[in-house]
């Protein structure tokens, strides 16, 4: 069965987290996307853990590999004259061009829209950037740990009391490339209907301003600058993560569980009283109304955590929702790999690698009823060098021993 | 403020019913601002997201939500009751003449009204049916109810936000719907490159916890290969055997530094030597460390050295000056920005990223967040600020053709052509060759 991106050929320069990720979605649901890496400048990503074994080495990292299924992978470099002729070659041949590079490398490799167009009217070419190709800041660089924070959700992540510390993940990195994905989807159709490609200037910052909710706007308009705040909503309470009963698993220092819950209604917080033993908390004025716990809502999460705290997580979880009260366990990698939720949704695919064997890949959020995703393992190095230089660009056995011989593919 | 865009956008000339609630606004309002003509069905009482706050001024009102603002640009209001068989009717006839349908409504509840996916794509199979639920349509947590905070904890990310020693946290604005209503639209323009080649319409399946799940970094493959479960470091960064510092204090605020980063290693330690207070890094222990090999990392007693040296230089720079330096060194340092510090953005004033729209009934234009991609030939744009409640209930409904479905299927034209509809667009409505088998 085909994929729903079937006939689409992407030459994806991007590495990190950011790029990679939107161009691996593509390429799980039947896009071609070819990735070109140098010997010169691997990904970084190979270098980062987890890898297999807890050994480094080149193709071990399964960062790396959740981030660039179904791809094929050529080698090609491009300060090498003839690199950069093969890589014309393939825009020649390609729908879309993607990198993340700052804009001084693209331009180093002459990698202008204008240029390739030349070879190929109608590409489609998006560069993302940390901050875009343009303004006086267009070179500054950062990792996605650094852009949560340029971007404003820091600032927001946090207690009020201490400093803003962000997600704990690269939390841009994962955000961005859906924004990348759509962008590259719209061009696509857009160029469909009318034959036109076009150029996308995708700042990774701009995008993330995206994710700040009403927080623009209620400076713009009330000069309300909004702050972290820990777990708490203007218009919730109990709105929060509170402790149970800590688990029988101890293989190292997670043994704390949580459950989070969340009551915007009066109605939801009389059934979360109930379930939890204490429907007379709920009639208590102090507590009646959401305007009241508001105003007492940390006594309010000071009773909860007693509550809670000799629960088991799911059972609550499961009595909470039986009562109609939105409550979920804060959830850990190990529990969503357990998730029978997840496992029914077939979220993890387990796919085999040469070299780090059987790992498990993120799948879609989405499923297509009629075009599911359907994923192959991370492609090892210069796999495709073959496919790509012989038969797609049909390169002979010795203009392609040439490339060899010249260091071309490194 | 720059001249008004009038290009079209890549999405022009397409249809979205929009009967999603909080969960859904964010992935149509990505399809709205680049083009689409998003009809926001909202029931008598008006949309839930009007009652989220904060408010202009400061004052709750239905008409005057930030939330709404924000994510409701772009789009129509139409006021239909779909609880009743004649409102259920008029959204059956608005989904024939849609591209895409968007809900968010707990699992067969829509299918309980006759506007499941089944009964909608039997009518027009072309369409492209996108539900955004907290834990996707089937399984053993699909009538589980879910808001923002449940998205982010059963998803994994609360668990690995906040200080160590008080409870998980999330991010103070909705992540888990962004994430969702992200993916959503990525999805949903996926199932459109099908259509487009086949006519063939389909169900996009969206689980919110999943959406949630793809932004855990390393976790998900640190369990998967190490069995190790990385957890909230506060403002680090977990790799299970040690702990990378991000946030740092200045002067004035608070930054996030990479200082391991290679390009900018040795010009960090330059740049501390030059004020006396690089210690010992330009040992060849420190000022070397990269050339240990690929993934060799610091020790943590390395790492923590280093921090005893660089906390207090970073301290000694304002935010802005520390920024600037650092960036001139390529050291990767960004400033932790508030909504003010955004505002105030040296490179978004370079770019003109904010953008003004007009509110006739407000009396004045307000700031919104610009385009998050920029295309040079069909661009994003805010054309219209978020509806009043109905506003487009008559132009909508009035462009129906016929009472008939016969009708409708000879006409196949919902009126006037929508700006930017062009020559070329043929594949409306999965007409023709390849439908459905």
């Amino acid at each position: 069965m085909p994929g729903a991106l079937e006939g689409i050929r992407i030459i994806d320069f991007t590495w990190g987290a950011a790029g990679p990720i939107a161009t691996k979605l593509m390429a799980d649901h039947g896009a071609e996307v070819i990735r070109i890496e140098s010997m010169y400048k691997p990904d970084w990503l190979r270098g980062v853990p987890p890898n297999k074994d807890g050994v480094a080495g080149f193709e071990r990292s399964g960062y790396y590999a959740n981030f660039n299924s179904s791809k094929r992978l050529i080698s090609l470099d491009m300060n090498h004259t003839e690199g950069r002729e093969m890589f014309l070659r393939l825009v020649r041949i390609a729908d879309v061009v993607s990198d993340n590079f700052t804009p001084r490398a693209m331009k180093k490799w002459g990698i202008t829209h204008d240029a390739l167009a030349q070879v190929k009217p109608d590409i489609i070419q998006i560069s993302l950037p940390l901050q875009g190709g343009t303004g006086p800041h267009a070179f500054f660089q950062g990792y996605g740990n650094n852009l949560q924070a340029l971007a404003g959700i820091n600032h927001l992540t946090g207690w009020p009391d201490r400093e803003p510390v962000g997600t704990g993940v690269a939390y841009t990195d994962f955000t961005g490339p859906h924004f990348v994905g759509i962008a590259i989807m719209a061009a696509l159709d857009h160029r469909r209907r009318t034959g036109q490609g076009q150029y996308i200037d995708l700042s990774q910052y701009e995008a993330g301003v995206h994710l700040l909710e009403t927080a623009i706007l209620d400076y713009a308009v009330n000069g309300h600058v909004q702050t972290r705040d820990g777990n708490r909503h203007p218009q919730a309470a109990p709105h929060g993560a509170y402790p149970c009963r800590r688990g029988e698993w101890s293989g190292q220092a997670v043994d704390e569980r949580w459950i989070s819950i969340a009551c915007f209604s009066d109605e939801e917080w009389r059934a979360c009283a109930q379930v939890l033993g204490h429907p007379e908390a709920a009639r208590e004025p102090r507590f009646a109304t959401l305007k009241a716990r508001k105003q007492h809502e940390e006594e309010l999460d000071r009773l909860l955590t007693g509550w809670t705290a000799s629960w088991d997580e799911y059972a609550l979880m499961e009595a909470l929702q039986g009562a109609g009260v939105p409550a979920g366990v804060v959830q850990n990698a190990r529990d969503l790999h357990r998730d029978p939720q997840m496992k029914h949704r077939g979220h993890y695919r387990f796919l085999e690698h040469p070299e780090i064997g059987v790992s498990a890949y993120d799948g879609p959020s989405w499923r297509l009823n009629k075009t599911p995703a359907r994923q192959r393992a991370a492609p090892t190095w210069a796999e495709a060098n073959d496919y790509v230089y012989r038969e797609l660009l049909g390169l002979l056995d010795d203009e392609y021993a040439g490339l060899i011989a010249e260091g071309a593919l490194e | 403020m720059r001249e008004r865009e009038t290009r079209p956008g890549p999405l022009a000339g397409y249809r979205v019913l929009d009967l999603t609630d909080e969960m859904g606004a964010m992935a149509t309002k990505l399809l709205a601002d680049l083009g689409a003509e998003v009809i926001v069905v909202e029931p008598p009482g008006g949309h839930p997201l009007r009652e989220r706050g904060p408010f202009y001024h400061g004052q709750p009102n239905p008409e005057k939500s930030l939330a709404w603002f924000t994510l409701q640009t772009n789009k129509s209001s139409v006021v239909l009751d779909i609880a009743t068989p004649a409102g259920r009717e008029l959204a059956l006839d608005l989904a024939e003449h849609s591209d895409f349908l968007f809900e968010s409504s707990p699992p067969g509840r829509l299918a309980s009204l006759g506007l499941g996916y089944e009964e909608a794509s039997a009518r027009s199979p072309g369409l492209i049916y996108v539900s955004i639920t907290p834990f996707g349509q089937t399984g053993p947590y699909a009538q589980h109810r879910a808001t923002d905070l449940v998205g982010v904890a059963m998803g994994g990310l609360q668990w690995l936000c906040g200080d160590e020693d008080r409870p998980p946290v999330r991010v103070g604005a909705s992540q888990a719907y962004a994430n969702a209503g992200a993916q959503a639209a990525f999805g949903a323009l996926m199932a459109l490159w099908h259509r487009g080649r086949t006519g063939e319409g389909q169900w996009v399946d969206v689980s919110m916890q999943e959406a949630v799940a793809v932004t855990l970094d390393t976790a998900q493959q640190t369990w998967d290969l190490l069995k190790v479960v990385l957890r909230r470091v506060g403002g680090y960064r977990d790799f299970g055997d040690g702990k990378m510092p991000l946030v740092y204090q200045t002067a004035d605020g608070y930054v996030s530094c990479s200082a391991q980063a290679k390009v900018g290693w040795k010009p960090l330690v330059d740049w501390m030597d030059s004020y006396g207070m690089a210690g010992d890094l330009k040992s060849d222990q420190y000022y070397n460390f990269h050339q240990r090999g690929l993934g060799q990392r610091l020790l943590p007693e390395e790492s923590a050295h280093i921090q005893e040296l660089l906390r207090p230089f970073i301290k000694r720079f304002p935010t802005q000056e520390l920024y600037r330096q650092a960036q001139a060194r390529r050291v990767f340092v960004c400033p932790a920005n508030s909504s003010r510090d955004l505002m105030e953005s040296v490179q978004f004033q370079g770019r003109g990223f904010f953008v003004q729209v007009e509110h006739p009934e407000l009396g004045e234009s307000l700031t919104y967040p610009g385009a998050p991609y920029r295309f040079s030939a069909s661009p994003w744009a805010l054309r219209r600020r978020a509806p009043t409640l109905g506003e487009d209930t008559q132009s909508v409904l009035g462009t129906l053709p016929g009472k008939t479905s016969a009708t409708r299927r000879a006409g196949g034209s919902r009126g006037p052509a929508a700006p930017g509809q062009r020559a070329g667009k043929t594949t409306r409505r999965g007409g023709g060759a390849g439908r459905a088998p």
